[in-house]
């Protein structure tokens, strides 16, 4: 799965979540930038990220997110699919 | 295809205790939540509020009354992403509608509260699966809402019957009856009494809906349910549910019980009988939490305490019980004290001869905001933690003539969590309060600490936070006043 794919799919999984069809992912983006962005919605990011990848992430590695860079890295590193 | 309408204001309204009642009625949903002040000061919301479901279903009906094509509504998504309080005017927005949608917001302050967003087009048919139309009738002990365990909730199933008419459904959204059907209104209700009162049940926030309107209705008629996640890591149930006419998941949070003081065999392994003997120490905000602790320590150690409390009398009283019991009738005496309004009388009415003060007056700390600052939450902030602990020191000082005092700072004051600037700026206002009033009074000590994060009623997060334990950070510094 390349970075873009995982980027779309992200895409998705953010404008679900917040029900916004205008959001756009870039990597830099961070949850000082996206309105409503707080523990809760990530937490409701993670669990939609972990479906849809099938992957599980560990509390240290959740604690490390900082951008949604961060979180397609993270992404790319633990998907089966991704190479 | 174009936006039709952009951000337009549908309708705005308070929500009051009387609409909470009738809604409860209508949706079964009496969690303590949203009907009872006291148990709602002891959540992360620290005061009643407003049933989302029942912005929700006042937004549908005021979009439908405006002429929104309610009838080829195909499916609801709904976030409550912060709560909204009684009495607070709510304000509805259309933010956008074209010929396959349309987005709503709820804001309070201009801070969006709920946001609904609703997709037109022809309705699917899915019927209801046979275990939840099999599934037994699930009950409560109304008014009091079911409070199943974290393990007992991942396997919860069940089939909810109506528990109103529809006087109540054309009470709480007439237009809506009218455009939707009663039978999908009554189910998008009881969506509130699913998660308020069975399952996550009492301790629960509702976060989300995302449901179908499906073409047909079931025999059945009330909302089947069926737990399809929950993650225990993060605390977070989904549940399918379907009937009345609806069809989908929702989401829920499942809060922490409010925290409960140690026991006092617990803490009299830490306290000496005599440790605190011929002290009389008040304790402003002592009902529960770290004052009812502090409470606790001090009589364990032989002090009689005054315990004060703001709305918290019921628990105040509880505590005094449990104290004069333990240790004799004059132990603990209760006090109403809010430092919110004239200090003077309330003051003027303490028993004399107070030589101690410890001070856990407090104010709803966690809110959300839109500024990077708010005047008039600094104002509140320095009224609870500035102003009325130095009136309280001064009239204690005038009384008794000398005074040890417990200030409790934070370690917000250098840490600078975000979204907490005022309490920051006026925690440290009172850390300078105290250094000046021990300089410059005569017989007045005080000890200031910036206390870490402590698993507290309003500390409790849904999420995993490190917090130290209560015990360990309060004996050293009841200590040092009491010395």
């Amino acid at each position: 799965m390349s970075d873009d794919q995982i980027l779309a799919d992200l895409t998705e999984i953010f404008r679900e979540t917040f029900l916004r069809d205008d959001l756009e992912l870039k990597p830099e983006l961070t949850a000082a930038d996206v309105e409503g962005w707080d523990s809760f919605k990530h937490i409701e990011i993670i669990m939609a990220v972990e479906e849809r990848f099938s992957i599980k992430m560990s509390t240290r590695e959740l604690d490390n997110l900082r951008s949604v860079g961060d979180l397609l890295g993270l992404i790319r590193a633990k998907s089966p699919s991704a190479g | 295809m174009e936006d039709r309408v952009a951000m337009t204001v549908i309708a705005s309204r308070c929500f009051t205790a009387e609409d909470q009642a009738a809604f409860a009625a209508f949706s079964g949903d009496h969690n303590p939540m949203h009907m009872d002040p006291v148990a709602a000061r002891r959540t992360q919301a620290g005061a009643p509020v407003v049933h989302g479901v029942h912005m929700l279903l006042w937004a549908l009906d005021r979009l439908a009354a405006s002429g929104l094509p309610m009838a080829d509504v195909a499916s609801i998504a709904v976030q409550f992403s912060k709560f909204a309080y009684l009495d607070q005017p709510i304000t509805l927005t259309l933010i956008r509608h074209d010929d396959r949608s349309a987005a709503a917001e709820l804001a309070r302050d201009g801070l969006a509260v709920s946001t609904v967003v609703l997709r037109f087009g022809p309705r699917a048919d899915p019927a209801v699966p046979r275990d939840m139309m099999d599934a037994p009738d699930i009950t409560t002990a109304d008014p009091a809402p079911n409070a199943p365990t974290i393990e007992d909730i991942a396997s919860m199933g069940g089939w909810m019957a109506p528990v109103s008419d529809s006087a109540a459904a054309l009470q709480i959204a007439p237009a809506l009856v009218d455009a939707l059907g009663l039978p999908r209104v009554r189910g998008i209700g009881l969506l509130s009494r699913l998660v308020g009162m069975i399952c996550p049940g009492l301790h629960s926030i509702f976060t989300g809906i995302r449901v179908d309107l499906t073409s047909a209705v079931s025999e059945r008629a009330g909302v089947g349910f069926s737990v399809a996640i929950l993650d225990q890591r993060f605390r977070v149930a989904r549940v399918k549910v379907a009937g009345d006419g609806i069809a989908g998941t929702i989401s829920a949070a499942l809060r922490w019980a409010p925290v409960e003081a140690p026991s006092l065999d617990a803490l009299a392994l830490h306290v000496k009988r005599d440790q605190f003997a011929g002290s009389l120490a008040l304790i402003v905000g002592g009902s529960r939490g770290l004052g009812a602790l502090t409470a606790k320590l001090l009589a364990l150690g032989g002090a009689r305490v005054v315990v004060t409390y703001a709305t918290g009398e019921a628990e105040a009283t509880a505590l005094a019980a449990e104290l004069n019991d333990r240790f004799g009738s004059t132990t603990c005496r209760t006090a109403r004290v809010d430092v919110l309004s004239d200090l003077a009388p309330q003051l003027a009415a303490l028993p004399t001869g107070i030589d101690r003060m410890y001070y856990f007056a407090t104010t709803r700390i966690f809110r959300a905001k839109r500024a990077l600052f708010d005047p008039e939450q600094f104002s509140e902030f320095n009224r609870v933690y500035v102003d009325a602990f130095h009136q309280v020191c001064r009239f204690l000082m005038n009384a008794n003539g000398s005074l040890s005092a417990f200030y409790p700072s934070s370690v917000a004051v250098s840490e600078r969590p975000e979204l907490m600037t005022e309490y920051a700026m006026s925690k440290a206002a009172g850390e300078i309060l105290c250094a000046d009033l021990a300089q410059h009074l005569p017989g007045f000590k005080v000890v200031a600490k910036r206390l870490p994060r402590m698993l507290t009623d309003q500390t409790a997060t849904i999420t995993p936070v490190e917090s130290a334990e209560p015990l360990g950070v309060m004996l050293p510094l009841i200590c040092s006043v009491q010395a």
